[in-house]
């Protein structure tokens, strides 16, 4: 009919018959997502969950309703006349109509091809909001039919849910007193978050061990929650003997680590509702000395890096000339290099909003417009929260100096611009995304490997340690202990079965063997009986005799019994004439009378 | 006494005898220009804290050139390496002897417990060293290396005294005059470098910390003593050194050029290098008797009681030698005894034979 065109163009791109009621099925609600082979993109900017619709093209032939959201419905009015009018009477669902007035468009056109068709339909129809419907609702939503299909909304989907909920960032600040880490992040976030900390006086906090000291704020900005959480180490460095200062921050990402695993592993579990408490970022401030890294410096670096995402960052570098400042980045970049740290890898740029964030000028470093991250390693930063004026006139975040003023937000001056851009707007997903995918699963690896080793028949652990091993395994390793595996399985099968084989055969000969010794028993008498006898009863003719004597003597019994029963016989042969043998008696000397023909004949047969 | 006798450039106030000894200084002024000044400063801080440059600075001079490149595996090895390097400065014909020890690698490993050692053991080292020149015969040419000044290089950073400069300054402050500086002083602006300074002077009289103090001048040098207070105040120093000769406004200058200005390394407003550089230059002669008559004379004195009285083996061994000597001196004794018996044993038996011959002389 009027739908075969279309179910065949269906089946044809489906190639299966079942599927084809499926189509028709959906045809009726969805008509264009099989018409068109493409939909063209559709650009949702953020925000708003209305004007996505704002920007699409104009529908040729009217306001069509699109299925995903249910939003008002505009039959296309002056579509083929008659047929969409009856259609559009009908039932109130919007997506039947549509559906309708789509195929009842078809039975107009009678084309074999959908589209031609419906791009002919276009043509008839006045592409204006029909008069004579006033929109229900307040968008009047455009769209050409069967190009938009909603999926495009859903990154927005997410983007709200994200806002919706929330998000956190720990971040750990690592560095000795006085490399300006708190009033960098004052000035990071633009918030007084360690105040008064100057007043408090370092010597307070820093205690006789190293402390680790989280400070927790919410922050919001345009809609979008922050809980931000600052993990400070007071005293690192301070002491005389700094050896293994790092341990306690070591301790305290793992011990992060670990109750996420645990919420994980658990049975009743509620991720979504709980944000995320691991260390994101850690940001490991250098003191400006000029001379390269220190050992306290290399050595934490090289124990955080295997556990977090580590920046290098040069604090207070208002004390470095741009030369000074070049050759100390070159210095730590080097020394870094030789000693192997692991560090946070900025993945490559691509800026999607390039809107606000200027062209960058080129920096302090001489280095070309585009931030390229690896080259302003270890970032020069300064960190300052007050207004000043500077030679200007404007009221800049800096430093004043009687020689100078120095305005952290100047790229010239240092790279706090840079970082800050890398770090909150464009990298700060991936920032998380490497903690959780690369770092957190690194933990678990260990955690798992270590919980088999000392114990290996731990049953919470077991199925989960032996996955976690063949996922630690290369494919090969796996296939070799395989292999492995099989072969021992092989050879202990054989030396199973070779025992059980042997065993059998030891257990048979050994019944053969007594049956032997029970029949040699038996018969075997009659052997030395002949020969004791010494004539008679053996093969040869002369030793019949002898062994008829010596069976008369073995079988004295039956020796008589068989003279007596040749005597019955001959005696009852003149009887069984007459007689009937009815008689069990008779029957019985009969049967005997067999017998003893039988014995007779076989001892004869034997031996004689 | 000659009273025709002019001496050299003093007044004369006719009617008065005159001597002439108020020329003595002038003698000694004479003969140390002639014999020349022997310096010793000592520079500790951590690496990276600007001692080559401030040093060079004060001198205006390059003392330290080399600025070795010490590897990272060298100073995680926590060893203290101490570099003398010698200069003779001269001007107006006066020459000085300037020895500047350099150290590397101090606080800079992850256990600085022993960092303090090495730098002690140097300065004591100059001291025996004296010691024993003066102690020995020729005593004409001694050479005088002990440490005349102790500079100590604070970071600007840090907030007071840490644990390790505490330490250090405690075991120092009574062997050498020691000198306390912030260095880097670029990094803080103007309040913040005078909470520094006041925490600073806080933490050392906290712990108890001997600084060089300068001596007050005499009531009638004005001069002296207006320079006095300028430095007094100044004191803990904040310095930053340059090597680097920037031309600014017509001169040039040893400055920092930033990319917000330019720092000129003698201002007196931005840096304490000029009044640091004036203390040490005025008081070097100050500097040395302190050291000459203060901590000389406590480590000398504290020598001498130490080889004599609490060690207990060198004791022994001189109980012993006493005993040696006094058992020598009894064999000696007895020995003389027996010498002397003898000896009247040979006497009376020349007496007894003596007088037979005397009579056989008298009958003659």
């Amino acid at each position: 009919m009027d739908r075969v065109p279309v179910i065949k163009h269906a089946a044809r791109l489906r190639g299966r018959k079942s599927y084809v009621r499926r189509v028709h099925h959906t045809i009726r609600h969805r008509p264009q997502c099989f018409l068109l082979p493409s939909h063209p993109k559709v650009e949702t900017p953020r925000g708003s969950h209305l004007l996505p619709f704002a920007k699409m093209p104009p529908a040729p032939n009217g306001n069509v309703v699109l299925p995903s959201l249910r939003r008002t419905y505009q039959a296309p009015t002056s579509l083929n006349g008659s047929s969409v009018n009856a259609a559009s009477s009908g039932s109130s669902s919007p997506f039947t109509q549509f559906g309708r007035s789509n195929v009842g468009h078809f039975t107009h056109s009678g084309s074999p091809g959908p589209s031609p068709s419906l791009h002919s339909a276009p043509s008839s129809h006045a592409a204006s909001p029909a008069p004579e419907r006033a929109p229900t609702s307040s968008a009047t939503l455009s769209a050409v039919p069967g190009k938009y299909n909603g999926y495009a909304d859903l990154p927005n989907q997410i983007y709200r849910r994200t806002v919706r909920k929330g998000f956190a960032l720990n971040l750990l600040v690592v560095g000795e007193t006085g490399t300006g880490k708190s009033t960098f992040i004052n000035s990071l976030f633009s918030s007084d978050i360690y105040d008064g900390k100057e007043s408090l006086g370092i010597s307070n906090r820093i205690g006789q061990t190293i402390q680790v000291e989280k400070t927790r704020v919410t922050l919001m900005e345009k809609g979008v929650q922050v809980r931000l959480t600052i993990v400070d180490v007071p005293g690192f460095g301070h002491y005389v003997d700094n050896s293994n200062t790092w341990n306690s921050v070591v301790a305290y990402i793992d011990k992060r680590y670990h109750e996420y695993l645990e919420r994980e592993m658990s049975v009743k579990r509620n991720l979504e509702s709980q944000l995320d408490d691991r260390v994101h970022c850690c940001l490991y401030f250098i003191a400006p000395n000029g001379h390269g890294l220190r050992p306290l410096d290399i050595s934490a670096m090289k124990a955080l890096g295997t556990k977090v995402n580590v920046i290098p960052v040069i604090g207070r570098a208002d004390t470095l000339t741009s030369d000074e400042c070049r050759e100390f980045k070159e210095k730590i970049r080097r020394e870094l290099k030789e000693h192997d740290i692991k560090l946070y890898d900025f993945p490559a740029e691509n800026d999607p909003d390039a809107d606000e964030e200027d062209e960058l000028k080129p920096t302090r470093n001489g280095h070309s417009k585009e931030p390229n991250a690896k080259a302003l390693l270890p970032f020069a930063v300064i960190g300052s929260n007050t207004f000043i004026e500077n030679k200007d006139g404007r009221k800049v975040r800096g430093r004043k100096y009687p020689w100078g003023t120095v305005e952290i937000d100047n790229s010239d001056h240092c790279d706090f611009t840079v970082l800050r851009r890398l770090l909150l707007r464009i990298h700060l997903s991936d920032l998380m995304d490497v903690t959780d995918q690369v770092h957190y699963e690194n933990y678990r690896c260990e955690y798992f490997n270590k919980q088999n080793g000392p114990n290996a028949r731990s049953t919470v652990d077991g199925g989960a340690a032996k996955e976690s091993q063949h996922h630690q395994r290369s494919p090969l390793a796996q296939l070799e202990a395989e292999q492995k595996d099989m072969d021992a399985r092989i050879t202990r099968m054989k030396t199973e079965m070779q025992t059980i084989f042997d065993q059998k055969v030891r257990e048979k000969e050994r019944k053969l063997e007594e049956t032997e010794k029970d029949l040699e028993k038996k018969y075997g008498n009659w052997d030395r009986d002949y020969e004791a006898s010494g004539s008679g009863w053996s093969r040869n003719a002369g030793s019949t005799s002898c062994k008829k004597k010596a069976l008369g003597e073995t079988f004295p019994n039956l020796y008589a019994i068989l003279q007596d029963e040749l005597l019955r016989s001959n005696a009852s042969d003149t009887n069984s004439s007459s007689g009937s043998p009815s008689n069990t008696a008779q029957l019985g000397t009969t049967m005997l009378k067999k017998s003893t023909k039988s014995k007779k004949s076989f001892l004869e047969k034997n031996f004689l | 006494m000659d009273v025709n006798r002019k001496p050299s450039g003093v007044d004369q106030s006719p009617g008065l005898s005159y001597v002439g000894f108020s020329d003595l200084p002038n003698l000694i002024h004479r003969k140390s220009v002639k014999k020349g000044f022997e310096f010793t400063l000592l520079a500790v801080g951590r690496d990276g804290t600007g001692k080559t440059t401030v040093v060079n600075s004060i001198f205006h001079t390059d003392i330290v050139t080399d600025k070795s490149e010490v590897s990272l595996k060298e100073r995680s090895d926590s060893k203290v390496v101490l570099e003398p390097s010698t200069v003779e400065l001269e001007e107006r014909g006066v020459k000085v002897r300037l020895t500047v020890v350099h150290t590397h690698g101090y606080g800079d490993s992850l256990n600085n417990t022993n960092n303090p050692d090495p730098i002690i053991r140097y300065i004591d080292d100059q001291f025996d060293k004296y010691f024993a020149d003066e102690s020995g015969i020729n005593r004409r040419h001694i050479l005088d290396t002990r440490v005349h000044c102790l500079l100590y290089f604070i970071e600007p950073y840090q907030r007071g005294l840490k644990p390790l400069d505490v330490k250090f300054l405690k075991a120092v402050g009574s062997k050498v005059n020691v000198i306390p500086l912030i260095a880097k002083s670029d990094t803080l602006t103007k309040q913040e470098l005078a909470v520094k300074k006041q925490e600073l002077a806080r933490d050392i009289e906290k712990y108890d910390i001997k600084v060089y103090q300068m001596p007050d001048g005499d009531d009638d040098d004005a001069e002296y003593k207006e320079t006095f207070e300028c430095i007094k105040k100044c004191m803990p120093f904040a310095v930053c050194g340059s090597n680097t000769p920037i031309d600014m406004k017509g001169h040039r200058v040893l400055a920092r050029a930033y990319p917000w200005g330019i720092l000129d390394v003698e201002n007196s407003d931005w840096t304490d290098c000029k009044a640091l550089r004036t203390m040490i230059i005025s008081q070097m002669s100050d500097l040395q008797e302190v050291t000459h008559n203060v901590h000389y004379e406590n480590f000398r004195s504290e020598r001498l009681t130490d080889s004599g009285r609490s060690s207990k083996r060198p004791v022994d061994a001189e109980r012993g030698y006493d005993k040696q000597i006094r058992e020598k001196d009894q064999e000696l004794k007895r020995m003389e005894e027996k010498l002397a018996r003898m000896q009247q044993q040979i006497q009376q038996q020349k007496l007894d034979s003596a007088p037979v011959r005397d009579i056989r002389d008298s009958r003659v």
